[in-house]
């Protein structure tokens, strides 16, 4: 990581505490992202993942600083961020009360700079052949997609603003292999081509290796192991072994 | 186990108190909430699209709902009226009992509560739901107020729509009244209709469109606050919906009796 150049830093986490009554989940994290890099967090369900991510986004309080391009989020204004960013939910949260297309553009059709009803739909069918879906579904309900349709529908839908920093909770859990590489490539495809930075929770190290630069394994709340993503494989930490292992 | 006496007499007055303080709290929670649903409402960007919907939704699709009750309570009341006015030769108050009974009482309380059933229910179902699966989270990160977006429509058509149709239901009951009264009870139907109108007041109409909306905003208050509130899983989404009926329907008929002691303590 770049520590001379602050400049670089597009997302930085601070002293990080979180918890639920007195469950103590988030311990004190220190996380800073760089321009372009891809982060993977790992670890052991019920870790705080996911409450990770919700604490950058804003979606529940917290204690401690996290920063967006060297700016201070406060919890309830978080709008530099929402415009600039895209998330990717575990489950895909896709509206089941709007079709493809609307889901799609939502941001665009309500946010300030509203695009018309015809330039959404354009936009759209784009988007779902950019995550390689057929344009034909664009009127279909989420309802009536595959899991992995869906999954895909989702990171359109996130991706539709052209972010600079994206969100994944775990993209690829309960996909089958395929959907799984499919997925993976349009991952590493958008963070490579669109040089946008990436936090990605997985249970699947071998995602994890084909699309981050760098990998922290979260235990309790804790940061266990943190490095590159190469030397994870070798790493003689012994919990992170003995996950890798696992997951085998 | 030895129940220590001393520290159940600590015990009580400490229960007791949490519980009223956290009702105070949840009280001042739920109408926070609801001023932050109007105001918002005000301030563009206005989602004209959700509104539309929820007019579909909650004045088109409680019609029926509210016309049939409507109309056989109308019947009923009466059938009642009727029978318990031969007992003192006071047959001939049926028109003006059924009309200022169904304005003032029956209208807004029974709508209240045939909507409550309906509507607060779905509201409830389909927050809790989107809540329960990430797309109020979504909402919120596409930059979108998730309060603004899905609490201030419903809010604002429901409080504007149960007048609208507490007023057909109000017309529908009086006529179910009359076409009982007319055809079972041998009424007249042109004294039937002469003196259902002259006892009406004004006051009447107006009560009863002013419990109506007061009934409204409680229904969709209720049914998001509680979808807002659910938790995990399936069984958050049940609970939702049970508390948002349950806790609209106490509501209305505690709010009915208040609002009638305020609009007509003579
Ligand atoms: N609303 C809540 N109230 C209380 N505890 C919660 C709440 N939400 C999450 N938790 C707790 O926080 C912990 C972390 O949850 P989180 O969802 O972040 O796990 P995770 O690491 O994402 O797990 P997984 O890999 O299974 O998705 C869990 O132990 C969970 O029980
Ligand atoms: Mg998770």
């Amino acid at each position: 990581m770049n520590k001379n150049n602050p400049h670089e830093i597009v997302l930085e986490i601070k002293n990080l505490f979180k918890k639920f009554e007195n469950k103590i989940i988030l311990n004190d994290l220190n996380i800073k992202i760089s321009k372009g890099k891809s982060i993977g967090v790992m670890g052991p369900s019920g870790t705080g993942k996911s409450i990770l991510l919700k604490c950058i986004l804003g979606l529940t309080d917290y204690n401690g600083q996290i920063l967006y391009n060297g700016k201070l989020l406060e919890r309830k204004n978080r709008e530099i961020l929402y415009n600039n960013s895209g998330m990717l939910f575990q489950g895909g949260a896709l509206f089941d009360s709007l079709n493809v297309w609307q889901n799609i553009s939502f941001k665009i059709m309500n946010n300030s700079s509203a695009h018309s009803k015809k330039d959404s739909i354009l936009i759209a069918k784009k988007m779902l052949n950019e995550v390689e879906l057929g344009a034909e579904i664009f009127q279909n309900m989420p309802s009536e997609l595959s899991g992995g349709m869906q999954k895909r529908v989702a990171l359109a839908r996130a991706i539709v603003n052209k972010p600079n920093i994206l969100f994944f909770d775990e993209p690829t859990t309960g996909l089958d292999p395929l959907t799984t590489k499919a997925i993976n490539e349009l991952i590493i495809n958008l963070i490579n081509k669109k040089n946008v930075t990436s936090l990605i929770i997985s249970h699947d190290p071998l995602s994890i290796q084909k699309i981050c630069d760098e990998v922290i394994f979260l235990t309790d709340g804790k940061i266990e192991w943190h490095g590159n993503v190469k030397e994870m494989s070798n790493s003689k930490h012994k919990m992170l072994k003995d996950y890798l292992n696992s997951n085998k | 186990m030895k129940i220590n006496k001393q520290k159940l007499y600590y015990l009580i007055p400490i229960t007791i108190g949490k519980s009223v303080s956290n009702f105070i709290i949840e009280i001042g929670t739920v109408v926070s909430f609801l001023l932050y649903a109007i105001f918002n409402a005000l301030i563009p960007p206005l989602y004209i699209n959700e509104y539309l919907k929820q007019i579909m939704r909650v004045g088109w699709a409680s019609l029926p709902v509210v016309g049939l009750t409507a109309f056989f309570t109308g019947g009923a009341l009466a059938l009642q009226i009727y029978s318990g006015g031969t007992r003192l030769n006071a047959e001939s108050a049926v028109p003006s009992i059924v009309a200022i009974g169904f304005l003032r009482e029956l209208g807004p309380v029974l709508c209240g509560l045939m909507v409550a059933g309906r509507v607060s229910a779905s509201i409830a179902a389909e927050i809790a739901t989107m809540k329960v699966t990430e797309q109020i989270d979504a909402l919120t990160t596409l930059g979108t107020d998730p309060i603004k977006y899905l609490v201030s429509p419903r809010i604002i058509v429901t409080t504007i729509f149960l007048p609208i149709l507490t007023t057909i239901g109000n017309i529908i009951g009086i006529f179910g009244g009359f076409l009982i009264s007319t055809e079972r009870l041998g009424f007249n139907p042109t004294f039937y209709i002469e003196s259902s109108i002259r006892y009406i007041e004004l006051s009447d109409i107006y009560s009863s469109l002013i419990k109506a909306a007061v009934f409204g905003m409680i229904i969709s208050t209720m049914g998001c606050y509680f979808g807002f509130k659910a938790s995990k899983g399936a069984l958050g989404v049940g609970k939702a919906t049970t508390d948002a009926v349950v806790f609209s329907s106490i509501l209305i008929l505690a709010f009915n009796y208040f609002l009638t002691e305020l609009l007509f303590r003579t």
